[in-house]
Parts: C-alpha cells; structure tokens; sequence
C-alpha cells in the first residue's frame, strides 16, 4: 500500500498500536515486524509514527519503573543532576528498560508535588527533596529487596 | 498562458511550473531552498524558500504553494531577508558551521588544497564535503558572516559500523530529503524521522543497523544529502576530483551510466551520472555506486603477459606472448581446440573472440558462461519477430499493470526496482508469482505465493482467463485474471525462470499473455549478456544474433569457412575431462576450472586472477570494461557506450587489440581493425535471424543451477563478495529478507513477544 501519506498511514496505523500498548504494555519490536508486514510499510515508516507521539514507548515498562521529574520546579532543583545519577548507575537512558528488566526510566513533566522539588517517582510513589546520594540509596535499597524476594539469593 | 509578478517582473508560465518555486526557477530567480530536490515531493520542511505574496497572510513556502494566474510574489523584501537569516542561524547553532562564517575562507581553499583526515568534522578543514557544499550556497546567499548565538555540538557518535558509508548526524540539518528518497523513490523506507520537535533525528527503527533495516546501500541518501553527514568511506578524504567521466556500468544487465570520480589517474568514486541518463537517471544500485574502485584498483590485477618457462611463470613481452600462443596452437586440430567466453566481455570483444574461433581457428567450439537468458530471449522472441517487445525502463512507468515472476528483482535489480516502485507509488498494480522478500512484498497488490517450478501453470492460468492451479486460491487468481485483462502490461521475467525445464514454453505464454502493446523485461542478470550473444560468441548462435540454421550459409560465404553448431560449455567440459582438447583459450576466470585441469595448452585472457592461473601456459592481462572503449547491450536491448576513463594498469591491453592481433598473427585475413569502432561498425548492421524452426523441437535446453541465476555478482574471474567485505555482509544479509511472510495472528504475536521478554529478562 504504497500510496499513502504519513497523515493517513497514522490514521490507521494509531488505533492498532493503542492495542498493542494496551495489551503489551508497550510497542515490541515483534509488533513493528507484524504491522509492517500487515500494512505494507516499511518498519521504520512505523517506528517513526510511533515516536512522534510520546504517548507511544517502545520498551517494555521495567518491573520498576523510574519517573524523573523534569517540571519546572524539578528541573530549576536538579532533576538533570538526578537524571545523570540513574543513567550513570543503571546505564539507561530516559525511554529505555535494564537488559534484565528491573528498571525503566522515563522523563515527565511536573507531578504535581513542586513543593517537594525536585521529585522522583518510583512504582507509583513520590519521593520528594532528592539528592543524587538519597537516590543512589533508594536504588540500592530496592535491589536489595528485590534480591531477598527471590529467596535472598 | 498564465503569469505573475515575482520581484516586480511579468513572468509566464506553463502547466509543468506547479508551485511558486518552479515559476521562479523557470524565469532564472533564486530563492534559497534546503529541503527542496527536484526528484522528491515538496516538503515544505526547512523554510528558507519563504516568500511574500499579495493576498495572502503571513510568508508561505515557495516550495509548497501551488503557482496561481496573476500571483504578486516578493521574494527578497528586507523583512523576509532579516527572517531567512534569523532561520538559518537556527539552523547553524547545531550545524558545525565555523567554516561557513569564517573570514579566512578564501585564502585557506586557495592554500589547504584538501580536507584533513579526521576521526569528527568540526568545520571546514575536517568536512568531506568541503569543497562542495550545497549548504554553503545558501549561507552565501543569504549573507550570514557571523553567529548571534552560540554554537553548539550535538556531540551524537559517529555511526561507521554499517557497509559502505558513515553517518554523522551531527552535521545533520533535517531536510529529511534522505528519508524522502528512500521511501518516495526507492521505496526502501530504510530510514525515518524519529521523534519530533528538539529531538527530532534521523534513524532506524529501533536504533538497528543499516544491515536489518532494509537498506540496499543503493547510496541514493547519500546523493540527496545537502551536507556532509553521509558520505562513502572509501572516498570519505580524497577531495575534489581531477575530473569526471560518463560510462556504462556492466556490473549486471541494466547497464547504468555513472560518473567516475578520477584522481591521480585513478577512478576513486563512482556516483550518478546526469539526471536524464538512460535507462537510470541519476540512480544505481550498491554494485555502481561502491564496488567498481575496489575492483579496478585491485592490487591483483594482471598487469603484464607471462607464459610459463620449465613450471614457472615468468613476465614477457607481447610480443612473445602472442608468438607463445601462436606456437602453443600450431598443429592442434580445429575439433580439439576450445574458446571460452563470459557476459563481461564487450560485443566487440565478443564478436573478434567468436571470429578467431570460427575464421582464424575454424573450430565451431566457441562458448560463453551467464549467457542462457540472453540466448533464450534472441531465440522466442526473436522467432516469433517480437523482438521489439523487449521494454525500455520507460515503458514500466506507463503501464497499466505489472506482473514480475523469476525471483525478487529488487533483490537482483535494484535500478529497475526503483522504477517499478515509481508506478506503483501512482497506483498501478503489481503482482507477483514467487516467493518475494519483505520489500517487494510491500509494494504488491498480490502475491501469488508459489515455488518457481509451478510459476508457468499460473501464468497459463492468466493468459487463458480461467483455470486452477493447486495450492493458489481460486479467489486470488480471479483477481489477478481481472488485473491482467485490463490495459498495457509489463511482465518482468527474472533469471530465476532459467531453472525451468522449459523456460521457452514459458516465455511464449508471457508473450501471449502481454498481447501487443505489452512488453517484456528480461532481467539478466550478468552484463553484456546481451551484447555477447548478438555478437555470436555462444555455441548456436552467429553474429546477429542468427541461428546456425538460418545463419550459417550466408556466414559460410563471408568468411570462407564452414560453420557449424559447436558443443556448449557443458559439454565441452565432459571432452576435456575425456581428455579430447588439446588447446583452451578463457576469456572468463568465473568459469570453474573443473573439467580443463588436464589440457595441455591454456590461454587465459583476464583482467584478474583466477584458479585458471594455475593451469595457464600463456597469461594475457586484459582491461576492464572502464578502460577500454566498446558496446555494451543492456536488458532493454539498448545500445550504451563504454569508455575508457582510466588507462589499464601496467602493460594491459583491451581485449578486442589482443584478439585480433592474435588472429593477425596467426595469418587470418579480415581482422585489420584500428579501433573498436571498426568492429562495431561490422557488427552493428547485421540482422537477428532466428526461424520459428530453431525452437520448436524443445532445443536441448539444460536448466541453470541455483547458484548461477542467484544475485552473486561475479566479473571474470573476481567474485565481488569475496574482495569487498562489505558487500559480503549485505549479501549474508539476504536470505533474512526473503523470509516467508508470517502467518500468525495480532495475539500470537503479542504473546510471542511477552515470552520472547519474559525469558531474557530470566536469563540475565
Ligand atoms: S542507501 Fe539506499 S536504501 Fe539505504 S538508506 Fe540510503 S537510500 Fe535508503
Ligand atoms: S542526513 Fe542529510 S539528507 Fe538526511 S536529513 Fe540530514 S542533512 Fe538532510
Ligand atoms: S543496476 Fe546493474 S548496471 Fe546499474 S549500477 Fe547496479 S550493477 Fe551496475
Ligand atoms: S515540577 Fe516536579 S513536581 Fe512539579
Ligand atoms: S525549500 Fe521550501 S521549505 Fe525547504
């Protein structure tokens, strides 16, 4: 179906990716693959929609899941600094998930929580006034339960 | 006519002027442009073609604004100078741009006569496009001479792991027309835009490398790029080129023309020739574009004659060489003598190779390799008096649908590929019978999935309107019957039609099938097939191309000498093995050696080396098709010039000189040509004769081995992927590309993907 514009590629192509997420989680390589063959467009014509929205991710949500707060409020208090802590200790970037899947990292905009700036929000819970040292203990402080959960390995 | 007013002149114009930007362009106006590409669609992207037009608010692209009677356009007020500039400064913030603002530019291109060698381009003195930056014109149109901001370096890695070239994106300027070529010409889709807004980029899905996205190194992305962040490795820092020379590429059977870049009497790159080049425009595939200097600068190429003294090969001159061969053949019968050819040779080549054969030697032995397509098409079309049913590349683009079978030929024939992609981006049909790859997949309306044997009983199916074959659904071929029924068509037939046992019926059927007005794109796959079979140097065909039967009494009297059919390579290989040859002279080191080992005389003739070497008793290095000046006969039977860019290297000497001073030598009358275009002209005007005769008694056809109608390009004795390693990735890349297309269901594959997470994430 090679005669279409991106708008109308995007049209059709939206509704199934917001299944896929819906279902996955996020949009898998295996699904590019799929719709590309299903819909007669190359992988990256597919891709590039899909990074166009934000609403898109295209890793898998880790089993934790990192939300940088990058706010105003967040980013004039040092979120950038928080940012580089957990790429520096994860070796992840924001959009990306651990090759063992633990953690995923993504960037947002204001949670809500200016007063406890800058903010960062894990599994759901914000944790307010951080500083690189009391991230770094936070992480640890998960892989350490993580490790007794399966059965203090 | 209609007109309108651009910077206070009348300008008229006519229906191919579509937007404002064309009008302006036709009257000799410049308005800066950066997206813009006369082979894409108007994009609209970078805005520095901004112009004022009466009427209408605000300043609007000229690029993308349709061209209307009467239109007021202003396109250099102060205002919209002051915003271009304001624009283009944007632009350079993250554009390594010290060079395009630096004072001292006129003196350090008068005294830095190239770019450095650089790990990163930083500016001027370290960019491969130094010297001919499209940006640059555009800076110095507008007139930037400074920043107002500061620069800054995007700092992204340099992505050298792919084959044949890097990408900097940090001189990136998102024109996208690389994204756009590969996805509007080629139809690749290789590459997109990634994100948007700040983060906006350009890459793969997933980050992959060029090798898994699709990319067919065709380089188009490269010669649409308006800056120096795409650039071919190996001629990354040669600099501005001597000069520039057009000739044709034999590196399959389309025949492109392209440029070579020449530098220090060498051919350092190969780029696209002008853009109304026949039969490709300004396209090639990843052969041309970056795997013609490797081989012709090859450091094995043969440089001089030799002939083997007590086991030994030692240098000679010519003219002992020659007198080596004339003594080597003296007293062997005309029965034990054999010549061998290949479709890398130019026609004229080819006719002085059949002409000693058959005047000077007077044995009818004379055989080429990768010459069966070639031989076929003369042989039913040329039967059948259709031979003017062969297409031009210009006829794919006005048909009305198109049908392709013989394999994927976007694998095998990427030029003719981009322009069956160009129709049916306008919505022409395709079909295809086969098993196509995941590109061509895309582009079909049908795919009439079935292995290569069963391809004729569909396209009987299609020319009698009705039918079954098994394991087709009835309901897809009633589809593709209605497709065909209307219209011109254009059917390609790919080499793989030669592993039929008999790709003659099925040829005819095509034929039929196409009615009159339809026409025929018989893909070969090897150079100058064509060319080598018209010239006659196959063992049942003279010059002509002419039959034996039809063509051998008028022969017989031109050339004194009986003539008859000779025994075709396989053959020929089973008498010497039987040990009934006592002479061989090879004109193609690609021909396997096994067989010959055992002849007491070889004459191999070749621009490179080859197992051949080991069994030779005289070595006569030759040009490549660069370096001599010729014909080559394309799949369009058209007729393109080779031209000799660059001198042969060492005492090499083009093939035709040596072929015919051999015969010269060896006392045969009719063989003073001066110059190629002698040969030509004693060959150009002679007629196809082929009688419906010749065809009819299933014409003892032997199918052609896999191996041999598969894309793995082989030139006289150099296997390509055996000297250019990065064509041997693309090529190990392949039959990941033809995997079948998956059956499973949108839950299948989520689940698929969920487990595929789930164990990786258990293993680490
Ligand atoms: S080389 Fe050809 S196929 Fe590859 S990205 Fe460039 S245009 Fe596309
Ligand atoms: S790589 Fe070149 S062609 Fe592609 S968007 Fe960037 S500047 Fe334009
Ligand atoms: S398509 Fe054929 S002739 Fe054209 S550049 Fe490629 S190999 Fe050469
Ligand atoms: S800016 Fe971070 S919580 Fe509002
Ligand atoms: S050339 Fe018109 S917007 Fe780029």
């Amino acid at each position: 179906m090679p005669d279409q514009t991106r708008a109308e590629l995007a049209s059709r192509l939206i509704p199934m990716l917001q299944e896929i997420q819906e279902e996955l989680g996020y949009i898998a390589p295996e699904a590019v693959e799929w719709l590309s063959e299903h819909l007669g467009v190359s992988k990256q014509e597919i891709f590039g929609v899909a990074t166009f929205y934000n609403f898109f991710r295209l890793n898998p949500p880790g089993r934790h899941e990192i939300h940088v707060c990058l706010g105003t409020a967040c980013h004039v208090g040092g979120g950038e600094k928080l940012l580089d802590t957990i790429r520096e200790k994860l070796g992840i970037e924001p959009g990306e998930t651990t090759p063992d899947g633990r953690f995923s990292l993504e960037r947002v905009a204001c949670v809500g929580a200016c007063a406890l700036a800058p903010t960062v929000v894990v599994d759901g819970e914000v944790h307010g006034r951080m500083t690189q040292r009391s991230l770094k203990r936070l992480l640890d402080r998960i892989e350490r339960e993580d490790r007794e959960a399966m059965g203090g390995k | 006519m209609p007109k309108m007013t651009i910077d206070g002149r009348e300008v008229e114009f006519g229906p191919e002027c579509e937007t404002v930007l064309d009008v302006a362009r036709s009257a000799g106006i410049y308005i800066p442009t950066l997206c813009d590409h006369d082979e894409l669609e108007p994009y609209g992207g970078c805005r520095l073609c901004i112009v004022e037009i009466e009427g209408l608010r605000g300043y609007v692209p000229a690029c993308t604004t349709a061209a209307k009677d009467g239109m007021v356009v202003r396109t250099a007020t102060e205002e919209l100078m002051r915003l271009k500039k304001e624009i283009l400064q944007l632009l350079l913030i993250e554009h390594p741009s010290a060079c395009l603002v630096c004072a001292e530019w006129p003196a350090c291109l008068q005294y830095r006569t190239q770019a450095y060698r650089a790990g990163r381009v930083t500016g001027c003195n370290t960019c491969p496009r130094r010297d001919d930056c499209e940006l640059r014109e555009v800076v110095e149109h507008i007139g930037i001479t400074g920043l107002d901001y500061t620069p800054e370096y995007r700092d992204i890695p340099v992505e050298r792991s792919d084959p044949f070239y890097d990408r900097d994106y940090n001189l990136c300027v998102l024109c996208a027309r690389c994204v756009r070529v590969c996805q509007e010409v080629r139809g690749t889709g290789a590459i997109t835009f990634v994100k948007r807004g700040h983060e906006t980029r350009v890459d793969t899905a997933f980050g992959t490398s060029h090798v898994d996205c699709g990319c067919w190194f065709c380089g188009a992305c490269i010669d649409v790029c308006p800056t120096g962040a795409l650039y071919p490795r190996l001629s990354k820092w040669v600099g501005m080129p001597e000069s520039e020379e057009v000739t044709t590429c034999m590196l399959c059977g389309t025949g492109c023309q392209f440029r070579a870049d020449i530098k220090w009497g060498k051919v350092m790159a190969t780029g696209p020739a002008p853009p109304d080049s026949a039969p490709n425009g300004r396209h090639l595939c990843v052969l041309g574009r970056f795997c013609i200097p490797p081989l012709v600068n090859a450091g094995d190429r043969l440089r001089a004659p030799h002939v083997r003294r007590d086991g030994e090969m030692v240098p000679v001159s010519w003219d002992e060489a020659l007198q080596a061969v004339v003594e080597g053949l003296k007293g062997v019968p005309p029965g034990r003598i054999a010549v061998l050819g290949g479709p890398h040779l130019t026609t004229e080549a080819a006719y002085l190779l059949q002409k000693l054969a058959r005047v000077a030697l007077g044995t009818p032995d004379v055989a080429s390799r990768g010459c069966e397509f070639a031989s076929l098409v003369y042989r039913v079309l040329g039967a059948d008096g259709a031979l003017d049913r062969v297409a031009q590349l210009e006829d794919i683009s006005r048909a009305d649908w198109i049908v392709s079978l013989g394999g994927d030929f976007v694998e095998s024939h990427q030029v003719v590929a981009k322009t069956v992609y160009g129709a049916v981006r306008r919505g022409v049909p395709l079909v295809h019978i086969g098993q196509p790859g995941k590109n061509l997949r895309r582009w079909t309306v049908e795919d009439v999935l079935v292995d290569e044997p069963v391809a004729p009983a569909v396209v009987r199916v299609l020319v009698e309107g009705s039918g079954a074959v098994e394991g087709v659904p009835e309901e897809q071929l009633r589809r593709v019957i209605d497709i065909v029924s209307q219209g011109r068509g254009v059917v390609l037939v790919g080499p793989r039609v030669l592993e039929l046992d008999s790709p003659s019926d099925l040829l005819r059927d095509v034929l039929r099938l196409l009615g009159d007005d339809g026409r025929l794109v018989p893909l070969f796959l090897n150079g100058n097939e064509a060319g080598v079979v018209r010239a006659g140097a196959v063992h049942d065909m003279l010059p002509g191309p002419a039959s034996v039967a039809a063509g051998a009494a008028s022969y017989e009297e031109k050339w004194g000498r009986a003539v008859a059919a000779g025994a075709d390579l396989g053959a020929l290989r089973e008498k010497a093995r039987a040990g009934q040859v006592d002479a061989v002279i090879v004109l193609d080191g690609s021909i396997p050696v096994d067989g010959f080992e055992g002849v007491p005389f070889i004459v191999y003739q070749s621009p490179f080396p080859s197992p051949w070497l080991e069994h030779a008793s005289v070595v006569l290095a030759s040009a490549m098709s660069i370096e001599e000046s010729g014909t080559m006969v394309n799949h369009e039977f058209r007729e393109q010039a080779l031209k000799a860019v660059v001198p042969p290297p060492g005492e090499a000497r083009p093939d035709w000189e040596v072929l015919a001073e051999l015969a010269r030598r060896m006392g045969a009358a009719g063989f003073e040509y001066g110059s190629p275009g002698e040969v030509w002209d004693e060959l150009a005007g002679l007629e196809c004769r082929v009688g419906p005769t010749d065809t009819a008694a299933g014409d003892a056809w032997q199918p052609v081995p896999r191996e041999e109608t598969e894309w793995y390009p082989r030139y006289r004795g150099a296997t390509l992927a055996e000297r250019i390693e990065d064509l041997a990735v693309l090529i190990e890349a392949l039959p990941g590309r033809r995997a079948p297309p998956p059956t499973e269901s949108l839950e299948d594959m989520m689940r698929e993907a969920r487990e595929k997470w789930a164990a990786r994430t258990e293993e680490v």
